[in-house]
């Protein structure tokens, strides 16, 4: 029972940490082209409370991605649920920076904006998905040395058990 | 082969092996007599059997029951999941998930699944998808550490 509680904790736990990552994430990538929006309009400071909507947002789409589509960004490939779940997301946080008035409601830096996130989208896609085939060489690389280690008689064949 | 069994009173356990040259069977049977080639206890239609473990994919435990499965068969084990992984992790054995054991020399291929999970591919084609807490013993056994721990 308690054991059943402390799995539960840590499966929480996990998921949260997830989000946490993917919240950073996002809300770096709408940061710096936030950052490249001022800087392109000639100001080079940024307001408290656009900083908390665009973490809040990002939190809020993160938990969204992790609840309900699926953690589509991890996915192992792109199939039609991916790219609607994506759309989704990157018309939230369209619609936020609409609603928030991030880009001073200007349609072409809102779109572009849009087409900025579906890139980081993809890119995060890809990143995930270079992880997973370097982690799935290096652990068939284990493998290997592993059934070699016991084969030759090595320590691990020895190590423990009958 | 002749058999012959003898009860004795006191003195040492012992075993004479009397050959008239070595053959597999003679290797086995030392083998066993030296601890050395331990055999699982398993049933199959009634008919009792010794499983060395190197012939054993996986075990999982069904209704209840745990059962081995082999290349071409499935046999029914009488030792709890938690024993074999605990006697047998050293020649590979491995606790996957709540409810199975594989033996890592029969994985033809590792991958790594989203969500930091692994799919284990075996020689028998068949697909066993580890989870994240298992994931990583599974990564810290296959690095030599060896942990028992659920």
């Amino acid at each position: 029972m308690r054991s059943e509680a402390r799995r539960r904790l840590e499966r929480v736990i996990s998921r949260e940490i997830a989000i946490e990552y993917k919240a950073c994430l996002y809300f770096a990538c709408i940061m710096f082209f936030y950052m490249v929006y001022l800087l392109w309009k000639g100001i080079d400071t940024v307001g408290v409370w656009v900083i908390w909507e665009m973490v809040l947002s990002a939190y809020a789409v993160g938990y969204l991605q992790c609840y309900l589509l699926w953690n589509f960004d991890e996915a192992e490939r792109i199939g039609k649920k991916e790219v609607c779940a994506g759309l989704l997301c990157t018309g939230l946080y369209a619609g936020v920076s609409w609603g928030f008035d991030w880009y001073g409601k200007n349609p072409a830096v809102t779109l572009l904006f849009t087409g900025y996130m579906l890139l980081c989208y993809q890119c995060v896609f890809w990143a995930n998905k270079i992880k997973r085939t370097i982690d799935t060489r290096n652990l068939n690389k284990m493998l290997d040395a592993y059934k070699k280690g016991e084969k030759d008689g090595g320590k691990r064949g020895m190590q423990g058990g009958r | 082969m002749r058999l012959e069994l003898e009860q004795i009173d006191h003195g040492e356990d012992e075993v004479i092996l009397r050959y008239r040259e070595m053959n597999g069977q003679v290797e086995a049977i030392a083998a066993i007599a030296r601890g050395m080639d331990p055999r699982i206890c398993a049933s199959m239609d009634g008919v009792r059997l010794l499983l060395r473990p190197e012939e054993i994919f996986y075990v999982e435990s069904v209704d209840g029951g745990n059962f081995a499965y082999l290349a071409d068969q499935v046999c029914r084990v009488s030792e709890s999941l938690g024993e074999l992984a605990a006697y047998y992790g050293g020649r590979g054995f491995f606790r996957c998930s709540k409810s199975m054991v594989l033996n890592i020399h029969k994985i033809s291929r590792l991958k790594s699944e989203p969500g930091n999970r692994i799919r284990a591919t075996m020689e028998n084609g068949e697909q066993v998808m580890i989870s994240r807490k298992y994931a990583g013993l599974l990564r810290r056994t296959l690095q030599g550490g060896r942990d028992d721990e659920e």
